[in-house]
């Protein structure tokens, strides 16, 4: 404890009283002038110090504060970009549907090519149906989820729950089906990114909302008493992820985005049926 | 009284000027400003004691400016700043308020 009696009782830094008591064998006075020229300097260079220190520690930006801002800016700029060029191609692909229209009315495919890009994806459709709505359960959301504790974690939704929900779907027999507005088609793909969930490399915001179209008599019920409507009661059941079906007459699936094949190719050239209705007309 | 108008004005400087601290010098402005805090009370108790000697003061503010510094240079480099900061503002905090009671004994014999 001696080194805490020391700091405690000697405080004062004992080369004051050295130097006292060298002036004071000297002849001169214990204490020295209050204006010697060093130790003005001394005190302003102190005080810039103190408000050099005092401006700087205030600033409200820290460069981590800066660099957030920043990097959320971009992030809105980038999805009001994504979602012009959305709107781009979803206007460039009703032109091209009206252009094929033009074209197959004399020639008499239209029906077919309407038909296939409906399948594919390529055109909104409008049904009956049903939508299912999944969200995390209370508190276990990435950004109310005690990191420290991986239970809070089970809650969440994940990839895989709703790649098992729309299989579940097809399987029911749903004939389009959207997440959040993103149409599934032949080249979707359900990912995650750490706790993110992406469908066709964009982000999906919770709450999730599948909408899927189909014969509305046995669709809705195939689903329930299927796989899906089993794993849905579990999610909701075991892990209290909120679940939310709703049976509808009349809902939208969007149009899908960016159909474009690069490589694959179909292999004939004679009959105009399926080269015309393919997605294929992309970059070339 | 000159020393306190210095004071005020070089914080006044400081506040008005509000020049940029290179950020490598940055993680030293506390510490240095906590080692500064403590010469000066150390200063005002030694002028109440009638033991002041502006050449101790000179040299303590910038030993202790400069070891602080040192200090959290030093833990930087060894990965435990944090630490030996801290540890630096205990030893410096207990002086600064052993210091400031015995200014307040000397002031209001308190």
């Amino acid at each position: 404890m001696s080194l805490l009696t020391t700091m405690l009782q000697r405080p004062l830094d004992p080369g004051y009283a050295a130097a006292a008591d060298r002036r004071e064998t000297a002849g001169m006075p214990r204490a020295t002038s209050l204006r010697a020229p060093r130790l003005i300097l001394a005190v302003v260079l102190l005080g810039l110090m103190v408000g050099v220190a005092a401006s700087n520690l205030t600033a409200s930006d820290s460069p981590r504060a800066q660099a957030r801002k920043d990097l959320i800016a971009q992030i809105e700029d980038r999805r009001t970009q994504v979602d012009e060029l959305t709107a781009r191609a979803t206007q460039l692909q009703t032109e091209v549907a009206d252009l094929e229209a033009q074209q197959f009315g004399a020639v008499g495919d239209l029906e077919r090519s309407r038909e296939v890009a409906a399948t594919v994806g390529a055109v909104e459709l409008q049904g009956p149906g049903f939508t299912i709505t999944m969200d995390d359960a209370p508190g276990s959301s990435a950004d109310e989820a005690d990191p420290n504790n991986p239970e809070a974690e089970q809650g969440r939704v994940y990839a895989k729950d709703l790649r098992f929900v729309v299989n579940a779907l097809w399987q029911a027999g749903a004939e389009a089906v959207s997440i959040n507005g993103n149409r599934l088609t032949s080249l979707s793909a359900i990912r995650f990114a750490g706790p993110a969930l992406i469908v066709d490399n964009r982000p999906l915001t919770r709450p999730y909302l599948i909408t899927a179209l189909g014969d509305p008599a046995r669709f809705p019920a195939d689903f329930a008493d299927g796989e899906g409507g089993s794993y849905l009661s579990t999610l909701r059941g075991s892990f209290g992820v909120r679940v939310d079906t709703k049976v509808s007459k009349e809902l939208t699936v969007p149009a899908a985005v960016g159909l474009n094949l690069l490589y694959a190719r179909t292999g004939d050239t004679g009959d105009s049926a399926s080269s015309t209705a393919t997605p294929e007309r992309s970059s070339s | 009284m000159i020393p306190a108008i210095g004071l005020a004005l070089g914080i006044l400087i400081g506040l008005l000027l509000q020049p940029a601290v290179p950020v490598w010098l940055q993680p030293y402005l506390p510490i240095a400003v906590i080692a500064a805090l403590d010469a000066v009370f150390g200063a005002v108790r030694a002028i109440l004691d009638g033991i002041f000697d502006d050449k101790v003061f000179v040299v303590s503010f910038l030993s202790n400016v400069v070891v602080a510094a040192f200090i959290v240079f030093l833990g930087d480099k060894l990965g435990v700043g944090a630490q030996l900061s801290t540890g630096v503002v205990v030893v410096l905090g207990v002086r600064i308020f052993s210091n400031v009671a015995s200014i307040r004994r000397h002031l209001f014999n308190a």
